[in-house]
């Protein structure tokens, strides 16, 4: 039987951050109402003239410098002819020939630790389309023109890739990157980063690439993993029947988790590129390259080295604290208003993203701030309150706005620490059990220890969970004894 | 240079236009013609010669980020043939 290996590599179209279109003055701020934002340049009337938008080739640039890329100091917007209501110039503003990003690499980790580094062939600036929508036009289409004229960098990767999680990582990775950078929102439902998967297998050892497929438009890590393990088991079907594998365009849909072809090319797609002549040459100094450079952030990569050294974290959460620059930043708040990183650590990739996906938000517009956070954990470790009252105030912040402190001192939430009042409770909890008080007594020691925690939650629920446990387990041992 | 028919065929294809046959014959002739003429640049040398993008030498000016554009729906939606909900319509576009 023939082991076949996947060869992959994805393009991946990163929506800038800029205020305004890449050629107009038109707003890209998303959900306006339908065409409010396509101004005459964007429609491409007769008359006008684009004129670019220095922040866009700043981002790429930046992009580019965060990979380790050469930035072509001379880029050349071309166009690219096509025929489709979204595009109302009938061709797309883009790079081709001479794009402002080439090479650079991006590092990637695999789950089981494993690291490779994935080449970039290059990432050029375009304009994006509009948005056609199909329901709702008695069997016409809707177009909206909004999106026509915003930012894009493409990254087109080498076919580096040899697997779906591979794939994945570096998906992430370069997610991580944009982020981090602040040239991508990376709100994927928005259509902020969008791949485009080109997959196709060979026999293991053979150096030729194999026929492949691209399926287009994935926009979330999840439908592209799932996606990329179908195709792959498709295309290994095929050929293992005697077939051959069709170079088409394919179409993913994640609703039904199913893939249709959508064209065949019959031969290379012929898109007439030519030099925008409304576009002079852009042209940008090694001053300005050498100040972007020195304004870049720190990277997602080096971010996370510094968290596993100076906080101690694990690799695992470090990775998770630096896919998303603004949870990295929001965790280092908490860490450095409580002082323990750890802590920090749990409460942002535990309880805080939980209840931002159930509410579906991001860190940025989290009802409970870093600092409260902090407050919280500081009072958890004080020992104000116990770990469970700490989910109740963690609750009522997110619920209310209000700080911690006032919460816990407002519901009267502070741990009993008074050893007189927490005997009392232990008292009536053994009065309350006295058949329980009694096996315990009489069974053997490691036994015992299994009863033992009945003994614990009973007292905490009478005290409503503010009895301070290291001081129960303490009383109720002596008492125990009998 | 000459077109063949089949270059014809996929040229219109290609433009999204539709001929018959009597139509493509009539053509052929007169585009050739037209091909003729282009065909004389290719006895030009043209090593070294770098691509003229530009007429002129200048490079793009830069423009600073900023929205500066109006809403233009009001005077533009009404130029299209069909509109409906602030969205121009067109015939169904999903792909063959």
């Amino acid at each position: 039987m023939i082991e076949w290996e996947t060869v992959i590599g994805l393009e991946v179209h990163v929506q800038l951050t800029t205020a305004s279109k890449i050629f107009s003055g038109s707003s890209t701020a998303f959900g306006a109402e339908p065409n409010s934002q396509a101004s005459l340049i964007d429609l491409g009337l007769p008359g006008t003239l684009p004129s670019v938008n220095r922040a866009a080739i700043e981002q790429a640039i930046s992009f580019g410098l965060a990979i380790g890329a050469d930035i072509n100091q001379r880029s050349v917007f071309e166009r690219k002819h096509y025929f489709y209501p979204d595009s109302p110039k009938g061709y797309q503003t883009t790079q081709n020939d001479e794009p402002i990003v080439k090479g650079g690499a991006i590092e990637i980790e695999l789950e089981n630790g494993e690291r490779k580094t994935i080449r970039i062939h290059h990432a050029h600036l375009e304009e994006d389309a509009g948005k056609s929508s199909h329901e709702g036009f008695q069997g016409n289409s809707g177009i909206d023109l909004n999106r026509a004229g915003t930012p894009l960098i493409e990254v087109v990767s080498e076919p580096d890739m040899r697997s779906a999680e591979e794939a994945v990582a570096f998906a992430r990775a370069l997610y991580s990157i944009v982020t981090t950078l602040g040239v991508c929102d990376g709100k994927m439902a928005q259509g902020s980063l969008r791949f485009d998967v080109n997959v196709s297998v060979r026999p293991k050892g053979q150096e030729e690439f194999g026929t492949r497929t691209e399926t287009k438009n994935l926009n979330s890590f999840r439908f592209m993993e799932a996606c990329i393990k179908q195709e792959v088991a498709r295309q290994i079907d095929v050929l293992e029947d005697g077939g051959n594998v069709v170079q088409e365009t394919r179409l993913y849909n994640g609703d039904t988790h199913t893939a249709r072809s959508l064209r065949v090319k019959e031969d290379a797609d012929d898109y007439r590129y030519f030099p925008c002549p409304d576009i002079p040459p852009v042209v940008v100094s090694s001053e300005d390259i050498e100040a972007l450079k020195a304004a870049l952030p720190e990277l997602p990569e080096a971010r996370k080295a510094r968290f596993v050294s100076e906080y101690e974290l694990s690799n695992y959460d470090a990775t998770q604290l630096t896919t998303e620059r603004h949870t990295a930043d929001y965790f280092e708040a908490v860490a450095k208003h409580c002082g323990d990183a750890k802590l920090a650590a749990n409460w942002v990739l535990g309880d805080v993203a939980g209840m931002l996906n159930q509410q579906e938000l991001s860190i940025t517009d989290s009802p409970i701030s870093a600092e409260q956070l902090g407050e919280l954990i500081t009072r958890i470790k004080d020992g104000t309150i116990s770990g469970r009252i700490a989910k109740q105030v963690f609750d009522a912040v997110c619920e209310s706005g209000k700080s911690p402190d006032a919460i816990i001192e407002e519901q009267g939430l502070k741990q009993v620490s008074d050893s007189g009042a927490l005997e009392k409770i232990v008292d009536q909890v053994l009065a309350d059990n006295p058949e329980q008080v009694e096996a315990f007594r009489a069974a053997e020691e490691h036994r015992q220890k299994r009863m033992f925690g009945f003994f614990v939650g009973q007292t905490m629920r009478l005290s409503q969970g503010k009895a301070n446990p290291q001081q129960v387990n303490q009383i109720l041992q002596e008492k125990l004894k009998g | 240079m000459s077109l063949s028919q089949d270059d014809l065929i996929r040229l219109a294809k290609l433009s999204l236009l539709n001929f018959s046959e009597a139509e493509l014959n009539a053509l052929q002739p007169r585009l050739n013609q037209l091909t003729n003429v282009i065909a004389e640049l290719a006895s030009i040398d043209t090593q070294g010669a770098q691509p003229l993008i530009h007429p002129f030498d200048g490079t793009a000016p830069l423009r600073t980020d900023a929205v500066t554009e109006p809403d233009y729906r009001d005077q533009v939606l009404p130029l299209s043939a069909n509109t409906a909900d602030s969205h121009y319509v067109v015939p169904q576009v999903i792909e063959e």
